[in-house]
């Protein structure tokens, strides 16, 4: 699959803010009490694990 | 690093009267964050999803997109409903936004850490000594 430079960068950008965004959404529910509140951080945190994972695949395949 | 605490002491943080609704208060300021990120989200990966032309990355970009989407509005329908955010009601956002200003600067004023929180000499080596990195 090819893919085009700016397309690469862009999916690179977004993975260095999901990067940030899991780190302090895994931080912020250890201080949070609300447990709804908590729920949702916790899915949030499964969620942009997954999506990582999904924009980590992308880039190496376009790195390679 | 020695840190003054400027003017007389109206808060302090040894006081347990000033731990009085803060877990709330807390989890307030917490959960802005987590919505303001998420708005953040959902912008960043329409402009790169404006930028895209391969299927493959578009559909994933697609996806992530409706699900930015839908933790945005989860995030705002909670803070609604805990009266953590008042869309409709201009008077009362801004009464919370006064709020959250006073007790952050007063927060801010205080002196949170200990006057030296440097972990030097605590450990007999570092592990990047064999590079010279106590050099850099």
């Amino acid at each position: 699959m090819n893919f085009a430079l700016h397309e690469t960068l862009e999916v690179h950008e977004l993975a260095a803010f999901k990067t940030i965004c899991l780190t302090t959404a895994k931080t912020m529910r250890g201080l949070v009490s609300d447990p709804q509140l908590k729920e949702i951080l916790q899915q949030d945190v499964e969620m942009t694990h997954i999506q990582l994972q999904e924009l980590g695949t992308l880039l190496t395949k376009a790195i390679q | 690093m020695n840190v003054q605490q400027d003017g007389p002491i109206k808060m302090d943080a040894l006081d347990p009267a000033n731990a009085l609704n803060m877990p709330e208060m807390a989890d307030m300021t917490f959960a802005m964050d987590f919505l303001m990120r998420a708005k953040e989200g959902v912008r960043n990966i329409a402009v790169a999803l404006t930028e895209t032309v391969s299927p493959q990355a578009r559909a994933l970009l697609r996806e992530q997109l409706r699900q930015g989407i839908a933790l945005h509005q989860e995030i705002t329908e909670l803070m609604v409903r805990k009266k953590w955010f008042h869309p409709y009601e201009l008077q009362e956002q801004f009464k919370l936004d006064v709020l959250s200003l006073t007790n952050t600067l007063e927060i801010s004023k205080q002196k949170l850490f200990a006057d030296d929180t440097s972990r030097k000499g605590m450990f007999d080596r570092t592990p990047d000594e064999h590079m010279g990195g106590s050099e850099a």
